[in-house]
């Protein structure tokens, strides 16, 4: 299963993803995390440490250049099912990768890191026989068409705010543009009863995470989200999450 | 020779509500006319602002990438003209929206052209405010003289400073000086403990100040009521104002 993650900054996408891999990884799922989002915050998510992260894709110049090539003649399709193990780390039993993104571009041509991080991202998410979660900044929209009709839910994260309500339902929106159906809501932090306007054209609410003091109190200290008491609760809300991707996808086939 | 000043910092910080924030304070000072460019790929500087957003620029290099021209016009004379269209424009500022990250295939020629646009629109402000997402991809396309400071914006978590920390080193490759680089903490309930204050610190990091967790903000937030409109008198906007008065006068 090929699950991708969206929604406004700061609403909890980067630890529902850890959260939905930890969960899949201690059901014997080999899970593949990868970080597409500016912020690189899924690694420190997962307990590591800054020097214990994998180095972000577009920053390996010298890869780029022998894959795809620069200046007037760069390889639009390059090979890149063997970079998986070489670019990933492991962490907690889930394989772990860093898009990163192309900073400074402007005055240069970003192209071929970019294509690398694409090529990337499509093999993931097209080929590949493993669980893959990715962790977005953005929505789906730039992923093409070809790599957004393989993955197989967009989680679209939200807290109860408007704000973070209107991104959602742009990101929502967007993705059903492109074919994308396969939508689920995850409410963060909203109170007990606290329904989303009707009027705001959002995927169904397939789970809800409550406000959990624990993870508040331990944010401070430590970046880690993951061995919280509540795993228990944890483990339900990505089981719903999962379950509703699972009876859609059973209907269609 | 306009100001200009860039945020960035993880997703949901409050850099963009701090943004709206210098916004207002350089109305105040009439360091006017101001451009407001917002470069997160989550747009939402227009809602703290309370405007409204036709076309983004990333739709305009879009539309050129994929190439619907109506006959008689050159690529590059159509995109100029609807660059010219996605500036939203009112009294007190202009805006102009980035948007989507581009898709599939080679964005240089597009890109060149926004460059070219941009690096023409910045001289006509006396002001320029930019709201960028941790990568700040779009930065250089912005201005080729350096930015005179980035305001980097954390909440009070390891992550948030975490993030921060990763901000001023790419920043550094950016050829923004690293004494231009300012950590604002935001949404602080309390004074930052020393361990807060060492873990800044450790990441190279100069903290600026404080801005505080405050009720009517964070109604204006939940509501979706544009913070632009905050009294003047809100604590936090003022815990803002003394920050900005600090780096600008």
């Amino acid at each position: 299963m090929k699950i991708a993650v969206a929604g406004k900054g700061g609403v909890g996408k980067t630890t529902l993803t850890v959260w939905l891999g930890d969960y899949l990884s201690r059901k014997d799922k080999d899970v593949w995390l990868v970080d597409a989002d500016t912020a690189l915050s899924l690694g420190p998510a997962l307990g590591l440490s800054e020097v214990d992260l994998p180095p972000p894709l577009v920053r390996q110049q010298g890869l780029i250049q022998e894959r795809v090539g620069s200046g007037g003649f760069i390889n639009m399709n390059p090979k890149v099912d063997d970079l998986l193990e070489s670019l990933s780390r492991e962490a907690r039993g889930m394989h772990l990768m860093l898009m990163g993104t192309v900073a400074g571009a402007g005055s240069g041509c970003g192209c071929a890191p970019n294509t690398l991080l694409k090529a990337t991202l499509a093999h993931l998410l097209v080929r590949s026989a493993q669980r893959v979660l990715v962790d977005l900044e953005a929505g789906v929209e730039h992923l093409g068409r070809g790599t957004i009709s393989s993955v197989d839910g967009l989680v679209v994260v939200s807290e109860p705010s408007i704000r973070g309500l209107q991104t959602a339902s742009r990101i929502s929106s967007m993705a059903r543009d492109l074919g994308l159906h396969r939508q689920a809501l995850v409410l963060n932090r909203a109170a007990e009863g606290f329904e989303p306007p009707r009027d705001m054209d959002l995927p169904q609410v397939a789970a809800r995470i409550p406000f959990l003091e624990s993870l508040e109190e331990r944010q401070q200290e430590s970046a880690s989200v993951l061995d919280l008491p509540e795993r228990e609760q944890i483990d339900e809300l990505c089981q719903q999450v999962l379950a509703q991707f699972e009876r859609e996808l059973s209907s269609e086939s | 020779m306009s100001l200009s000043i860039a945020f960035s910092g993880k997703g949901g910080t409050g850099k963009t509500t701090i943004a709206g924030m210098l916004i207002r304070y350089l109305i105040s000072k009439e360091a006017t006319p101001i451009l407001a460019v917002d470069a997160d790929s989550n747009y939402n500087l227009n809602e703290v602002l309370g405007v409204e957003v036709d076309t983004t620029l990333g739709e305009v290099r879009e539309s050129m990438k994929t190439g619907d021209l109506p006959s008689g016009m050159t690529k590059d004379r159509y995109m100029a003209t609807k660059l010219e269209e996605a500036i939203v424009e009112t009294d007190l500022f202009d805006l102009v929206v980035m948007g989507q990250p581009e898709g599939q295939g080679c964005y240089c020629a597009a890109n060149t052209l926004l460059s070219d646009f941009l690096q023409k629109l910045t001289t006509n402000y006396a002001s320029i405010v930019m709201d960028n997402e941790a990568g700040m991809e779009h930065i250089s396309r912005l201005t080729t003289s350096n930015v005179d400071d980035l305001l980097v914006v954390s909440d009070p978590s390891r992550r948030g400073l975490q993030a921060a920390g990763r901000i001023k080193d790419l920043a550094q490759t950016l050829n923004i000086g690293a004494s231009k680089v300012h950590l604002i903490l935001n949404n602080v309930r309390e004074e930052p403990s020393e361990r807060m204050r060492e873990l800044i610190a450790d990441m190279g990091l100069e903290l600026l100040g404080t801005v505080r967790q405050e009720e009517t903000l964070e109604e204006f937030d939940m509501a979706g009521k544009p913070t632009f409109q905050l009294p003047e008198d809100n604590p936090a906007v003022q815990d803002a104002y003394a920050l900005f008065q600090r780096i600008i006068g």
